[in-house]
């Protein structure tokens, strides 16, 4: 284990404003807390100070344990080991909010149908034991609201609302308990550009008030944009960090990374003119329209766009799962209506965006997990109809040729780690002999090895005359990964890149704002 | 340190027993049955021990076929209905075609074994075309096929003709056929479940079924099929029955769907899907046929028989949580430390 940086975080403590004394007690301070699950450690001797009045970031990718972080520091979980201090007090098994601590969890705990101020008090409305006083609600809500500058009708039921404004009322929410402590759980990841600035400010606002806040993202920028500290975490080492200011960003990225950020292009071969994949006039309102492509033999085609683009509901009308108007046409043949049994036979196989709803059996094992889509070509029947004799062995093949780390191919799936599980699912369709590929997003939420993994496997595939069409918000892994890129603003296609020219800036610049369309030569 | 090599070792013990929870089933009857045997006299006589195999058989035949229901996330409350209904027509039909000898028998064989099925795929069709829940469909065709049955019956009693009565007292080689027929249903069962796609896609639905479909595989053919399945095992229940009792009777079925999905839980198939035992289910049903039958022949109160049925589901639900031991515990300590804390800090 790398501890790169260990006494940064104590030694901040005194910058941030405070007297240096030799007594002098951080508003909140962890110790050496670990957590595991099952025999995985998701977090591994990690420190944290919080001072009145500071903002420490916590950094790390998607699985260095950032959130089992937060859930050990609001109590939902016991640290295995190791201790957490308010003001100097030891506490365990405690209920945050009655020591001042709230957390805005990634996942938004309102209730849609509820009215905003009922909403900010739900955890404990104003009135008497039997009754509500709404009048009260109101003004406590209001008063919360106010804090942070939100200016929202308390009567709307908090469906009709924004994300961004859903995220005030939840924080307005936390702010009636978090008296000490606020932490906040990738609060940015489905905001908009002017939501966020206010958010920030609204932290900053926080600030100046005296709250210790946690800010916990996996975007560099944010970071230096806000926090005074930072805490790094990689598979759930404390690896590092320190006051922001004397942290470069690029230690900073490779601190997160665990080594020097190098994207280099996959061998990724060159694409044969057969054509696998051809969708005319897709259209699906109000999600797409108009959507006209081709995907050749050894292709890996690119989907790149925003939030609400419609990239998922595009590639889930290809494969069946939504209804679309327009054509479509499978290695040269017109597929009328296209449902997932029929495109599997046809050798088109998807990978799902949400792969535990969508994707996994959870508590099935490994094995039948790999076998699902194609137990007709991976056994061999001893009378016609029955007997699974030499699914085993096929599957732990299968498992070997994408290096899936398991304890066992009859385990249940789910005590793998999230990388493991998409490989697991990519091999479901290698298993099918999938000539044709769809995948929504097949690196997210994986780990960076892992992670690293799929793109080669991905590569290999287009490589071995695959055609993959591929979706995802990570422009890096597209400009590494993909012959061509697409690029989807608003339901509509409004540019195409072949690979040489690929230029990140164009390509947001494409996504992002209101441009003109334009077409590649490709 | 002590308490988590405790920990570990209680997980494991129960990770070990739920694998083979069968095998705790089975451990069950034995202790009962010797409990029972010591209590009551009469419970090891010859003709007690036939009533239970008889019994149990028309509990375990029905139980296998829900196994299949459950285990893709579904319910078939309607079984009992099926049972009956099925009943009242096909003796009805042969009443009717004034045959009789071998040819009733037969044709009633037939007709309620095929109406079984059809019924089943009533359930099956309405569940996955009309797409309302299993449990709602299930009640509603519960009520539908019991009125239908009595309205038709018209409230009455029916006798079936004798040749119709072989598969509920006829002996094979000196076996009892309703133990015979549940052991060929168990067997078949067992077959398709670990043997066929069939079997390993109901599993797979009822892990998840938006994986199922998102994976090609035909959903909605298997959950159409595991109600057939259902109606079918209900409807050749009804004829060991019918055979046993020797009249087709209002009463018949009424309750069942409770027993049978007890045992089929009890058994160690999730009711939320994706993991099934089709020989716990036969166990499973064994078991609580011998509970009845035991309280019976010690006169316990009618009452008790629900009470203790009801414990025993529960009891088999909270095996599945091994984690229901390791909650209870953390409940316990939270409350404890939380106060003492809250108090220490809040200045």
């Amino acid at each position: 284990m790398e501890r790169v940086v260990t006494e940064t975080t104590v030694q901040r403590a005194s910058k941030q404003g405070q007297p240096k004394t030799s007594e002098h007690v951080p508003l909140l301070r962890a110790r050496g807390l670990v957590k595991a699950f099952s025999g995985t450690v998701a977090v591994s001797n990690v420190d944290i100070d919080v001072e009145r009045g500071q903002v420490v970031a916590v950094v790390g990718e998607n699985g260095a344990g950032k959130t089992t972080l937060k859930n050990l520091l609001v109590g939902i979980l016991e640290p295995d080991k190791g201790f957490i201090e308010l003001k100097g007090q030891r506490i365990s098994h405690f209920h945050a909010a009655d020591l001042g601590i709230a957390a805005v969890h990634q996942e938004f705990s309102l209730f849609p149908s509820l009215s905003v101020a009922e909403n900010v008090c739900i955890t404990d409305l104003p009135g008497r034991r039997w009754s509500v006083n709404w009048k009260k609600t109101k003004e406590v809500a209001k008063h919360y609201l106010d804090m942070i500058g939100a200016d929202l009708d308390l009567d709307t039921p908090v469906e009709g609302l924004s994300t961004g404004e859903q995220q005030l009322v939840e924080i307005a929410k936390a702010l009636r308990q978090a008296t000490r402590i606020l932490i906040l759980d990738e609060p940015t990841t489905s905001l908009s550009e002017p939501e966020r600035e206010r958010l920030f400010q609204v932290i900053q606002r926080l600030r100046e008030m005296g709250l210790g806040i946690i800010y916990i993202s996996h975007f560099i920028d944010e970071v230096y944009e806000i926090a005074d500290t930072a805490v790094v975490l990689r598979d759930g080492h404390h690896v590092g960090g320190g006051p922001v200011a004397h942290l470069p960003k690029a230690k900073l990225e490779e601190l997160m990374v665990g080594r020097p950020i190098t994207e280099l292009k996959k061998e990724i071969g060159t694409p044969s003119d057969a054509v696998m994949l051809r969708v005319e006039g897709f259209t699906s309102e109000p999600f797409f329209r108009n959507i006209s492509f081709e995907l050749h033999q050894g292709e890996i085609l690119a989907l790149f766009g925003l939030m609400g683009a419609g990239r998922t509901e595009l590639v889930e009308s290809i494969y069946g799962l939504r209804k679309a108007k327009g054509r479509l046409w499978v290695k040269g043949q017109e597929i009328a209506k296209p449902t997932p049994p029929t495109m599997r036979q046809l050798g088109v196989g998807f990978v799902p965006e949400d792969r535990r709803r969508n994707g996994l059996f959870a508590i099935r094992s490994l094995k039948e997990n790999l076998t699902a889509a194609a137990i007709d070509l991976l056994v061999d029947r001893v009378i016609p109809g029955f007997g699974f004799r030499n699914e085993k062995k096929r599957a732990k093949e299968i498992a070997k040729k994408l290096s899936i780390v398991h304890a066992g191919i009859e385990r249940p799936i789910r005590y793998l780690s999230g990388g493991n599980q998409q490989k697991a699912l990519l091999g479901r369709w290698l298993a099918t002999e999938a000539k044709v590929l769809i995948l929504d997003e097949p690196t997210r939420g994986v780990d960076i090895g892992a992670k690293d993994e799929i793109h080669s496997l991905i590569a290999q595939l287009a490589r071995s005359g695959s055609a993959v069409l591929m979706v995802s918000s990570e422009l890096p892994e597209l400009l590494m990964l993909a012959h061509r890129i697409i690029v989807l603003r608003k339901g509509m296609i409004v540019a195409e890149f072949t690979q040489d020219e690929f230029d990140p800036k164009e390509i947001i610049r494409y996504a992002a704002s209101e441009q003109e369309t334009r077409h590649g030569n490709g | 340190m002590a308490m988590v090599e405790r920990k570990n070792f209680l997980q494991s013990i129960l990770n070990s027993i739920r694998g083979a929870r069968w095998l705790i089933v089975l451990g069950g009857i034995f202790l009962l049955g010797l409990a029972f045997s010591l209590l009551s006299p009469g419970f090891l006589q010859f003709r007690n021990l036939q009533n239970i195999i008889v019994q149990a058989s028309v509990t375990g035949i029905m139980a296998v076929g829900m196994t299949f229901v459950i285990m893709t996330a579904g319910i078939d409350i309607s079984v009992g209905g099926i049972l009956y209904l099925t009943l009242v027509l096909a003796t009805g039909l042969a009443l009717k075609m004034e045959t009789g000898g071998i040819v009733a028998g037969t044709i009633i064989y037939l007709i309620a074994i095929l109406l079984g099925t059809i019924l089943g795929l009533v359930n099956g069709l309405l569940i996955n075309f009309v797409g309302i829940n299993p449990l709602v469909v299930t009640l509603a065709t519960l009520s539908v096929y019991r009125g239908l049955a009595i309205h038709i019956n018209k409230a009455g009693i029916t006798i079936p003709p004798e040749s119709a009565r072989f598969l509920g007292i006829g002996k094979i080689l000196g076996v009892p056929v309703p133990l015979l027929l549940a052991i060929l249903v168990t067997f078949i069962g067992a077959l398709i479940l670990s043997q066929t796609r069939f079997g390993r896609y109901a599993l797979a639905i009822g892990a998840s079924s938006t994986s199922a479909y998102q994976s090609g595989l035909p959903v909605r053919p298997v959950l159409i099929a595991v109600y057939a399945i259902a109606g079918l095992c209900a409807g050749l229940a009804g004829l060991i029955l019918m055979g046993r009792v020797g009249a087709v009777q209002t009463d018949m079925g009424i309750g069942i769907e409770f027993t049978v999905i007890t045992a089929v839980v009890l058994g160690g198939t999730l009711l939320s899907g994706g993991r099934a035992s089709i020989l716990g289910s036969l166990l499973g049903a064994i078991l609580l046929v011998m509970i009845d039958n035991g309280l019976n022949l010690m006169h316990a109160s009618a009452f008790i028989y629900d009470i203790v049925r009801g414990s025993v589901l529960i009891g088999a639900v909270l095996i599945d949580r091994a984690s229901a031991l390791e909650l209870f515990r953390n409940w316990f300590s939270l409350r404890n430390l939380t106060v003492s804390n809250h108090r220490k800090i809040s200045t």
